[in-house]
Protein backbone atom coordinates (compact mmCIF):
# COMPACT_ATOMS: atom_id res chain seq x y z
CA UNK A 1 0.00 0.00 0.00
CA UNK A 2 1.06 3.07 -0.92
CA UNK A 3 1.82 5.86 1.98
CA UNK A 4 1.47 9.25 1.37
CA UNK A 5 2.64 12.02 3.50
CA UNK A 6 2.42 16.03 3.41
CA UNK A 7 6.06 17.18 4.89
CA UNK A 8 4.39 19.56 7.58
CA UNK A 9 7.19 22.32 7.17
CA UNK A 10 6.29 22.97 3.47
CA UNK A 11 2.84 24.87 3.32
CA UNK A 12 4.13 28.80 2.62
CA UNK A 13 5.28 28.85 -1.20
CA UNK A 14 2.57 28.80 -3.40
CA UNK A 15 4.47 27.28 -6.24
CA UNK A 16 5.06 23.89 -4.72
CA UNK A 17 5.30 21.25 -1.98
CA UNK A 18 6.93 18.95 -0.25
CA UNK A 19 5.55 15.45 0.72
CA UNK A 20 6.61 11.75 1.26
CA UNK A 21 5.56 8.58 -0.43
CA UNK A 22 6.68 5.25 0.89
CA UNK A 23 9.98 7.40 2.86
CA UNK A 24 10.83 8.77 -0.44
CA UNK A 25 11.18 12.66 -1.05
CA UNK A 26 9.08 14.28 -3.27
CA UNK A 27 8.28 17.91 -4.62
CA UNK A 28 5.34 18.59 -6.16
CA UNK A 29 5.39 21.99 -8.34
CA UNK A 30 2.12 23.37 -9.03
CA UNK A 31 1.01 25.76 -11.89
CA UNK A 32 2.43 29.10 -10.38
CA UNK A 33 6.20 27.51 -9.69
CA UNK A 34 5.86 25.76 -13.41
CA UNK A 35 7.77 28.35 -15.70
CA UNK A 36 10.23 28.83 -12.66
CA UNK A 37 11.22 25.45 -12.50
CA UNK A 38 11.67 24.92 -16.21
CA UNK A 39 14.15 27.48 -15.86
CA UNK A 40 15.55 25.89 -12.98
CA UNK A 41 16.54 23.01 -15.00
CA UNK A 42 16.68 24.37 -18.78
CA UNK A 43 19.21 26.96 -17.65
CA UNK A 44 21.44 24.50 -16.62
CA UNK A 45 21.38 25.84 -12.66
CA UNK A 46 20.35 22.42 -11.64
CA UNK A 47 22.55 20.31 -12.92
CA UNK A 48 25.88 22.71 -12.33
CA UNK A 49 24.65 22.84 -8.82
CA UNK A 50 23.72 19.26 -8.59
CA UNK A 51 27.51 18.69 -9.98
CA UNK A 52 29.20 21.04 -7.21
CA UNK A 53 27.09 19.17 -4.39
CA UNK A 54 25.35 22.12 -3.74
CA UNK A 55 21.68 21.33 -4.58
CA UNK A 56 19.88 18.21 -3.48
CA UNK A 57 19.76 15.95 -7.43
CA UNK A 58 16.27 15.81 -8.52
CA UNK A 59 14.28 14.38 -11.75
CA UNK A 60 11.05 14.60 -13.34
CA UNK A 61 8.73 11.81 -12.48
CA UNK A 62 5.68 12.25 -14.02
CA UNK A 63 2.61 14.22 -12.80
CA UNK A 64 0.06 14.81 -9.68
CA UNK A 65 -3.14 13.60 -9.74
CA UNK A 66 -3.79 17.27 -10.11
CA UNK A 67 -2.06 18.33 -12.97
CA UNK A 68 1.34 19.64 -10.92
CA UNK A 69 4.48 18.39 -11.86
CA UNK A 70 6.12 16.08 -9.89
CA UNK A 71 9.78 15.79 -8.71
CA UNK A 72 11.79 12.87 -7.08
CA UNK A 73 14.25 14.14 -4.67
CA UNK A 74 17.73 12.24 -3.60
CA UNK A 75 17.34 11.87 0.15
CA UNK A 76 19.08 13.27 2.41
CA UNK A 77 21.08 11.57 5.23
CA UNK A 78 19.11 12.65 7.66
CA UNK A 79 17.27 16.50 8.94
CA UNK A 80 18.17 18.76 11.35
CA UNK A 81 17.72 22.70 11.92
CA UNK A 82 19.84 25.87 12.43
CA UNK A 83 19.13 25.67 16.08
CA UNK A 84 20.76 22.23 16.06
CA UNK A 85 23.82 23.39 14.64
CA UNK A 86 27.43 25.09 15.74
CA UNK A 87 28.74 28.50 14.89
CA UNK A 88 30.31 26.87 11.98
CA UNK A 89 27.58 24.98 10.66
CA UNK A 90 24.98 27.83 10.47
CA UNK A 91 28.03 29.95 8.82
CA UNK A 92 28.27 27.44 6.29
CA UNK A 93 25.10 27.34 5.77
CA UNK A 94 25.18 30.96 5.07
CA UNK A 95 27.69 31.11 2.28
CA UNK A 96 26.04 28.55 1.03
CA UNK A 97 23.04 30.46 0.44
CA UNK A 98 25.02 33.15 -0.88
CA UNK A 99 26.90 31.25 -3.36
CA UNK A 100 23.56 29.73 -4.33
CA UNK A 101 22.48 32.41 -4.89
CA UNK A 102 25.08 34.47 -7.09
CA UNK A 103 25.15 30.97 -9.11
CA UNK A 104 21.38 31.80 -9.60
CA UNK A 105 22.07 35.39 -10.69
CA UNK A 106 24.52 34.26 -13.41
CA UNK A 107 21.86 32.06 -14.87
CA UNK A 108 19.34 34.87 -14.89
CA UNK A 109 17.65 33.75 -11.66
CA UNK A 110 17.62 34.61 -8.07
CA UNK A 111 16.41 33.08 -4.52
CA UNK A 112 13.01 34.63 -3.74
CA UNK A 113 14.20 33.22 -0.23
CA UNK A 114 16.88 32.70 2.33
CA UNK A 115 15.67 30.91 4.99
CA UNK A 116 18.22 28.96 7.22
CA UNK A 117 15.95 25.71 6.72
CA UNK A 118 16.25 25.98 3.11
CA UNK A 119 19.97 24.22 4.31
CA UNK A 120 20.71 20.34 5.05
CA UNK A 121 23.92 18.24 5.32
CA UNK A 122 25.22 15.93 3.47
CA UNK A 123 28.83 14.54 5.30
CA UNK A 124 30.40 17.92 6.13
CA UNK A 125 28.94 19.72 3.73
CA UNK A 126 26.05 22.25 3.58
CA UNK A 127 23.47 21.68 0.86
CA UNK A 128 20.70 23.76 -0.40
CA UNK A 129 17.16 21.78 -0.49
CA UNK A 130 14.38 23.93 -1.61
CA UNK A 131 14.17 23.71 -5.33
CA UNK A 132 11.14 26.36 -4.97
CA UNK A 133 13.23 29.12 -3.87
CA UNK A 134 14.72 29.84 -7.10
CA UNK A 135 12.80 32.13 -9.59
CA UNK A 136 13.21 34.67 -12.81
CA UNK A 137 15.52 37.74 -11.52
CA UNK A 138 14.11 40.55 -12.47
CA UNK A 139 16.72 42.85 -13.72
CA UNK A 140 16.57 46.84 -11.25
CA UNK A 141 15.08 44.73 -8.78
CA UNK A 142 16.74 44.94 -5.16
CA UNK A 143 17.03 41.26 -3.11
CA UNK A 144 13.53 40.54 -1.63
CA UNK A 145 15.04 38.09 0.57
CA UNK A 146 18.08 40.45 1.76
CA UNK A 147 16.30 40.78 5.42
CA UNK A 148 15.13 36.67 5.79
CA UNK A 149 19.41 36.38 4.88
CA UNK A 150 19.46 38.89 7.34
CA UNK A 151 17.51 37.34 10.23
CA UNK A 152 18.06 33.76 9.27
CA UNK A 153 22.16 34.33 9.12
CA UNK A 154 23.94 37.36 9.69
CA UNK A 155 21.79 38.86 12.77
CA UNK A 156 22.20 35.22 14.36
CA UNK A 157 25.64 34.61 13.62
CA UNK A 158 26.82 38.29 14.56
CA UNK A 159 24.94 38.37 18.43
CA UNK A 160 26.64 34.58 18.94
CA UNK A 161 29.96 36.28 18.03
CA UNK A 162 30.49 39.17 19.91
CA UNK A 163 28.35 37.59 22.97
CA UNK A 164 28.43 33.36 23.82
CA UNK A 165 27.89 30.14 21.65
CA UNK A 166 24.46 29.43 23.77
CA UNK A 167 22.90 32.07 21.97
CA UNK A 168 22.67 30.09 19.10
CA UNK A 169 19.56 28.34 21.17
CA UNK A 170 17.80 31.66 20.22
CA UNK A 171 16.50 30.70 16.99
CA UNK A 172 14.41 28.48 18.56
CA UNK A 173 12.35 30.81 19.80
CA UNK A 174 12.27 32.67 16.56
CA UNK A 175 11.74 30.47 13.56
CA UNK A 176 11.02 33.35 10.85
CA UNK A 177 14.55 34.53 12.43
CA UNK A 178 16.12 36.89 14.58
CA UNK A 179 14.12 40.66 14.97
CA UNK A 180 17.31 42.99 13.59
CA UNK A 181 15.55 45.84 16.02
CA UNK A 182 16.73 42.74 18.62
CA UNK A 183 19.73 42.10 16.98
CA UNK A 184 21.05 45.37 17.35
CA UNK A 185 20.04 46.13 21.09
CA UNK A 186 21.92 42.17 21.68
CA UNK A 187 25.01 43.32 19.77
CA UNK A 188 27.58 45.88 21.68
CA UNK A 189 28.22 49.52 20.54
CA UNK A 190 31.53 48.25 19.05
CA UNK A 191 29.65 46.48 16.43
CA UNK A 192 28.74 49.96 15.38
CA UNK A 193 32.12 51.00 13.97
CA UNK A 194 32.28 47.54 11.76
CA UNK A 195 31.22 49.31 8.35
CA UNK A 196 28.78 46.02 7.26
CA UNK A 197 27.56 45.25 10.67
CA UNK A 198 26.47 48.92 10.99
CA UNK A 199 24.72 48.37 7.41
CA UNK A 200 23.36 45.09 7.69
CA UNK A 201 22.27 44.76 10.75
CA UNK A 202 21.74 48.55 12.77
CA UNK A 203 20.42 50.79 9.93
CA UNK A 204 18.15 47.54 8.65
CA UNK A 205 16.79 47.35 11.97
CA UNK A 206 16.03 51.28 11.81
CA UNK A 207 15.22 51.52 8.58
CA UNK A 208 12.91 48.63 9.27
CA UNK A 209 11.43 50.24 12.14
CA UNK A 210 10.92 53.75 9.93
CA UNK A 211 8.82 51.73 7.27
CA UNK A 212 6.81 49.48 9.65
CA UNK A 213 3.81 50.86 9.48
CA UNK A 214 4.49 52.49 6.05
CA UNK A 215 1.39 53.40 3.99
CA UNK A 216 3.43 53.66 0.65
CA UNK A 217 1.45 51.91 -2.09
CA UNK A 218 5.04 51.04 -3.62
CA UNK A 219 5.78 49.31 -0.51
CA UNK A 220 9.40 49.47 -1.56
CA UNK A 221 8.89 48.68 -5.16
CA UNK A 222 10.19 51.48 -6.49
CA UNK A 223 13.58 50.85 -4.97
CA UNK A 224 16.37 49.42 -7.92
CA UNK A 225 19.35 47.97 -7.37
CA UNK A 226 21.58 47.33 -10.82
CA UNK A 227 22.95 43.54 -10.33
CA UNK A 228 25.89 44.92 -10.33
CA UNK A 229 25.57 46.52 -7.18
CA UNK A 230 23.69 43.44 -6.10
CA UNK A 231 26.60 41.51 -6.32
CA UNK A 232 28.77 43.51 -4.35
CA UNK A 233 25.96 43.64 -1.47
CA UNK A 234 26.17 39.81 -1.71
CA UNK A 235 29.87 39.78 -1.84
CA UNK A 236 29.85 42.02 0.66
CA UNK A 237 27.43 39.91 3.04
CA UNK A 238 29.53 36.39 2.60
CA UNK A 239 32.44 38.60 3.19
CA UNK A 240 30.66 39.99 6.77
CA UNK A 241 29.81 36.35 7.99
CA UNK A 242 32.99 34.97 7.07
CA UNK A 243 34.59 37.26 9.11
CA UNK A 244 32.82 36.46 12.13
CA UNK A 245 34.42 34.31 14.78
CA UNK A 246 32.92 31.68 17.23
CA UNK A 247 33.03 32.91 20.64
CA UNK A 248 34.74 29.75 21.55
CA UNK A 249 38.31 29.51 22.45
CA UNK A 250 39.24 27.26 19.61
CA UNK A 251 40.78 24.12 21.90
CA UNK A 252 38.36 24.20 24.15
CA UNK A 253 37.08 20.73 23.63
CA UNK A 254 40.77 19.73 22.77
CA UNK A 255 41.46 18.47 26.40
CA UNK A 256 38.63 16.24 27.37
CA UNK A 257 40.22 13.31 27.12
CA UNK A 258 42.81 14.00 28.51
CA UNK A 259 41.16 14.95 31.63
CA UNK A 260 39.39 11.52 32.46
CA UNK A 261 40.67 8.62 33.96
CA UNK A 262 41.78 6.62 31.61
CA UNK A 263 45.16 5.75 30.48
CA UNK A 264 46.49 4.58 27.36
CA UNK A 265 45.96 1.36 27.98
CA UNK A 266 41.96 1.52 29.28
CA UNK A 267 41.51 4.21 26.32
CA UNK A 268 42.75 1.37 23.63
CA UNK A 269 40.30 -1.06 25.17
CA UNK A 270 37.26 1.37 25.29
CA UNK A 271 37.95 1.74 21.63
CA UNK A 272 38.61 -1.88 21.30
CA UNK A 273 35.17 -2.85 22.43
CA UNK A 274 33.16 -0.03 20.90
CA UNK A 275 34.83 -1.19 17.44
CA UNK A 276 33.25 -4.93 18.38
CA UNK A 277 29.78 -3.71 19.22
CA UNK A 278 30.10 -1.62 15.85
CA UNK A 279 31.43 -4.20 13.82
CA UNK A 280 28.11 -5.88 14.18
CA UNK A 281 26.31 -3.64 12.43
CA UNK A 282 25.07 -3.60 8.66
CA UNK A 283 26.79 -1.41 6.23
CA UNK A 284 23.52 0.68 6.09
CA UNK A 285 23.18 0.50 9.60
CA UNK A 286 22.43 4.02 11.52
CA UNK A 287 24.22 5.06 14.40
CA UNK A 288 23.34 7.66 17.27
CA UNK A 289 25.77 8.58 19.29
CA UNK A 290 24.19 10.10 22.71
CA UNK A 291 26.67 12.82 24.64
CA UNK A 292 29.21 12.30 21.76
CA UNK A 293 31.80 14.72 23.20
CA UNK A 294 34.63 15.58 20.24
CA UNK A 295 33.40 12.59 18.33
CA UNK A 296 36.43 10.15 19.44
CA UNK A 297 33.90 7.06 19.09
CA UNK A 298 31.39 8.42 16.62
CA UNK A 299 34.45 8.18 14.40
CA UNK A 300 35.07 4.28 15.27
CA UNK A 301 31.39 3.77 14.50
CA UNK A 302 31.55 5.47 11.31
CA UNK A 303 33.54 2.73 10.21
CA UNK A 304 31.29 0.10 9.93
CA UNK A 305 27.91 2.38 9.73
CA UNK A 306 26.63 4.53 7.07
CA UNK A 307 25.18 7.26 9.51
CA UNK A 308 26.74 8.70 12.79
CA UNK A 309 24.20 10.96 14.29
CA UNK A 310 27.19 12.63 16.96
CA UNK A 311 24.74 14.70 19.57
CA UNK A 312 26.22 16.61 22.39
CA UNK A 313 25.52 19.78 24.51
CA UNK A 314 28.62 21.57 24.50
CA UNK A 315 28.96 23.40 21.43
CA UNK A 316 32.86 23.27 21.97
CA UNK A 317 32.76 20.30 21.45
CA UNK A 318 30.56 19.75 18.40
CA UNK A 319 32.28 22.92 16.78
CA UNK A 320 35.52 20.42 16.79
CA UNK A 321 33.62 17.37 15.33
CA UNK A 322 32.24 19.86 12.43
CA UNK A 323 36.34 21.40 12.03
CA UNK A 324 37.46 17.95 11.66
CA UNK A 325 34.79 16.89 8.63
CA UNK A 326 34.10 20.83 7.47
CA UNK A 327 34.16 20.30 3.55
CA UNK A 328 34.35 16.32 3.73
CA UNK A 329 31.10 15.40 1.31
CA UNK A 330 31.84 11.95 2.53
CA UNK A 331 31.89 11.72 6.00
CA UNK A 332 29.17 9.84 7.89
CA UNK A 333 29.34 11.52 10.77
CA UNK A 334 26.76 14.29 11.05
CA UNK A 335 27.39 16.49 14.44
CA UNK A 336 24.52 17.94 16.25
CA UNK A 337 24.18 20.17 19.44
CA UNK A 338 21.88 18.87 21.32
CA UNK A 339 20.92 19.13 25.27
CA UNK A 340 18.79 15.83 26.66
CA UNK A 341 18.02 17.70 29.37
CA UNK A 342 15.46 19.90 27.16
CA UNK A 343 15.87 18.01 23.53
CA UNK A 344 14.55 20.04 20.70
CA UNK A 345 10.67 19.91 21.08
CA UNK A 346 8.52 19.89 18.52
CA UNK A 347 7.83 23.70 17.04
CA UNK A 348 6.20 25.41 14.53
CA UNK A 349 2.57 25.57 13.25
CA UNK A 350 0.47 22.88 15.71
CA UNK A 351 4.16 22.18 16.90
CA UNK A 352 4.91 19.74 13.82
CA UNK A 353 5.94 21.86 11.51
CA UNK A 354 9.92 20.96 12.95
CA UNK A 355 10.13 17.55 14.37
CA UNK A 356 11.24 16.80 17.74
CA UNK A 357 14.87 15.85 17.97
CA UNK A 358 13.58 12.19 20.05
CA UNK A 359 11.27 11.41 16.84
CA UNK A 360 14.06 11.92 14.23
CA UNK A 361 16.65 9.91 16.81
CA UNK A 362 16.22 6.42 15.54
CA UNK A 363 18.85 4.00 14.29
CA UNK A 364 20.35 0.70 14.41
CA UNK A 365 22.25 1.08 17.25
CA UNK A 366 22.27 3.99 20.08
CA UNK A 367 25.87 4.83 22.26
CA UNK A 368 25.97 6.38 25.47
CA UNK A 369 29.68 6.32 26.45
CA UNK A 370 30.47 8.04 29.44
CA UNK A 371 27.31 9.73 29.85
CA UNK A 372 25.00 7.92 31.74
CA UNK A 373 26.08 8.81 35.11
CA UNK A 374 26.02 12.32 34.29
CA UNK A 375 22.26 11.59 33.82
CA UNK A 376 21.70 9.79 36.86
CA UNK A 377 23.71 11.53 39.18
CA UNK A 378 24.62 15.02 37.26
CA UNK A 379 20.61 15.59 36.03
CA UNK A 380 18.73 13.56 38.62
CA UNK A 381 17.40 11.30 36.18
CA UNK A 382 15.31 7.60 36.94
CA UNK A 383 17.19 4.57 35.43
CA UNK A 384 14.04 4.15 33.85
CA UNK A 385 14.52 7.47 32.48
CA UNK A 386 17.66 6.47 31.14
CA UNK A 387 16.45 3.09 29.86
CA UNK A 388 13.61 4.38 27.98
CA UNK A 389 16.13 6.79 26.34
CA UNK A 390 17.95 4.62 24.62
CA UNK A 391 15.10 1.49 24.01
CA UNK A 392 13.50 4.09 22.04
CA UNK A 393 16.45 5.01 19.80
CA UNK A 394 17.26 1.52 18.63
CA UNK A 395 17.24 -2.23 19.10
CA UNK A 396 20.65 -2.20 20.23
CA UNK A 397 22.97 0.01 22.58
CA UNK A 398 26.12 -0.27 24.24
CA UNK A 399 26.38 2.06 27.31
CA UNK A 400 29.50 2.96 29.46
CA UNK A 401 28.93 2.19 33.42
CA UNK A 402 31.24 4.81 35.26
CA UNK A 403 31.23 3.93 39.15
CA UNK A 404 31.06 5.96 42.39
CA UNK A 405 34.68 5.92 43.19
CA UNK A 406 35.74 6.49 39.66
CA UNK A 407 37.26 10.36 39.84
CA UNK A 408 34.27 11.91 37.18
CA UNK A 409 31.64 10.48 39.41
CA UNK A 410 33.55 11.96 42.77
CA UNK A 411 33.44 15.21 41.26
CA UNK A 412 30.16 15.49 40.64
CA UNK A 413 29.38 13.71 44.01
CA UNK A 414 31.66 16.91 45.40
CA UNK A 415 29.26 19.34 45.57
CA UNK A 416 25.75 17.44 46.27
CA UNK A 417 24.23 14.62 48.64
CA UNK A 418 24.61 11.30 47.21
CA UNK A 419 20.82 10.07 46.32
CA UNK A 420 21.31 7.54 43.74
CA UNK A 421 21.58 4.16 45.53
CA UNK A 422 20.79 2.70 42.67
CA UNK A 423 23.82 3.75 40.87
CA UNK A 424 25.67 0.52 41.00
CA UNK A 425 26.43 -2.08 38.10
CA UNK A 426 23.80 -4.69 39.27
CA UNK A 427 20.80 -2.35 39.44
CA UNK A 428 21.81 -0.38 35.92
CA UNK A 429 21.94 -3.74 34.42
CA UNK A 430 18.35 -5.07 35.67
CA UNK A 431 16.68 -1.35 34.57
CA UNK A 432 18.05 -1.78 31.51
CA UNK A 433 16.77 -5.66 31.62
CA UNK A 434 13.39 -4.26 31.38
CA UNK A 435 13.42 -3.47 28.01
CA UNK A 436 16.53 -4.69 26.52
CA UNK A 437 16.23 -9.27 26.51
CA UNK A 438 20.24 -9.22 26.22
CA UNK A 439 22.38 -7.27 28.88
CA UNK A 440 26.47 -8.26 28.59
CA UNK A 441 29.24 -6.58 30.26
CA UNK A 442 32.59 -5.97 29.84
CA UNK A 443 35.51 -4.11 31.91
CA UNK A 444 37.36 -1.80 30.37
CA UNK A 445 40.96 -2.84 31.09
CA UNK A 446 42.67 -1.15 33.39
CA UNK A 447 39.94 0.95 34.64
CA UNK A 448 37.68 0.77 37.05
CA UNK A 449 34.74 1.62 34.41
CA UNK A 450 32.43 -1.17 32.51
CA UNK A 451 30.91 -0.94 28.77
CA UNK A 452 27.08 -2.80 28.38
CA UNK A 453 26.35 -4.04 25.48
CA UNK A 454 22.41 -4.11 25.03
CA UNK A 455 19.73 -5.78 22.46
CA UNK A 456 16.26 -6.20 22.44
CA UNK B 1 3.81 37.37 -13.16
CA UNK B 2 7.29 37.62 -12.34
CA UNK B 3 9.03 36.55 -9.75
CA UNK B 4 9.04 39.35 -7.33
CA UNK B 5 5.39 39.47 -7.32
CA UNK B 6 5.41 35.42 -6.55
CA UNK B 7 7.84 35.33 -3.34
CA UNK B 8 5.56 34.96 -0.41
CA UNK B 9 7.65 36.27 2.14
CA UNK B 10 7.53 39.63 3.09
CA UNK B 11 10.55 41.43 1.87
CA UNK B 12 10.19 44.30 4.20
CA UNK B 13 9.65 47.80 2.78
CA UNK B 14 12.92 49.10 4.73
CA UNK B 15 14.93 46.43 3.35
CA UNK B 16 14.14 47.50 -0.09
CA UNK B 17 14.38 51.17 0.80
CA UNK B 18 17.93 50.24 2.38
CA UNK B 19 19.30 48.53 -1.04
CA UNK B 20 17.95 50.89 -3.23
CA UNK B 21 19.35 53.68 -0.68
CA UNK B 22 23.00 51.78 -0.63
CA UNK B 23 23.15 50.66 -4.17
CA UNK B 24 25.63 53.37 -5.42
CA UNK B 25 27.81 52.25 -2.28
CA UNK B 26 27.87 48.84 -3.49
CA UNK B 27 28.21 50.25 -7.13
CA UNK B 28 31.14 51.47 -6.07
CA UNK B 29 32.41 48.60 -4.10
CA UNK B 30 31.91 46.68 -7.09
CA UNK B 31 33.90 48.71 -9.59
CA UNK B 32 36.62 49.42 -7.30
CA UNK B 33 37.40 45.66 -6.63
CA UNK B 34 37.30 45.46 -10.70
CA UNK B 35 39.85 48.08 -10.86
CA UNK B 36 42.06 46.66 -8.04
CA UNK B 37 41.92 43.28 -9.90
CA UNK B 38 42.75 44.67 -12.95
CA UNK B 39 45.67 46.72 -11.42
CA UNK B 40 47.02 43.33 -9.41
CA UNK B 41 46.44 41.67 -12.70
CA UNK B 42 49.24 43.66 -14.38
CA UNK B 43 51.89 42.96 -11.93
CA UNK B 44 50.84 39.15 -11.85
CA UNK B 45 53.44 37.07 -13.91
CA UNK B 46 51.52 35.67 -16.83
CA UNK B 47 50.96 32.07 -15.59
CA UNK B 48 53.25 29.08 -17.41
CA UNK B 49 50.90 27.10 -19.73
CA UNK B 50 51.68 23.32 -19.57
CA UNK B 51 51.98 22.62 -23.52
CA UNK B 52 54.95 25.17 -24.29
Amino acid sequence: MTEFRQDPGSFRDPGGHVFWLNGLPYRSVTAVGRDDMELLRQSGLADELSAGGQLVPFSTDGAMPDGAMRLKLSPLPWISYPYEWCFEQLQDAATLTIDVMLAALAKGMMLKDASAFNVAWRGGRPIFLDHGSFTRYVAGRPWPAYRQFCEHFLAPLAVISRNDALLGMISRCFLDGLPLDLASQLLPWSSWLRPSLLIHIHLHAKMQRRFADSTRKSGGKSATMSINSLRAMLANLRATVCALRSPLPQSAWHDYYHDTNYNDKAFADKHRLVAKACGELAATARVIDLGANNGEFSRVAAEHASLVVAADMDHGAVAGLYRSIRGQADSRIYPLVQNLDNPTPGLGLFNTERQPFLERCRGDLAMGLALIHHLRIGSNWSLAHIVRLFAQCADSAIVEFVPKDDGQVQRLLRSRPDICPDWTLEQVCQAFAQSFSQCHVENIADSKRSIIFLKK
Amino acid sequence: MCGFMLAYIDPGVGSMILQGALAGLFALAFFYSRIKNWVLGLFRKPQDHKDD
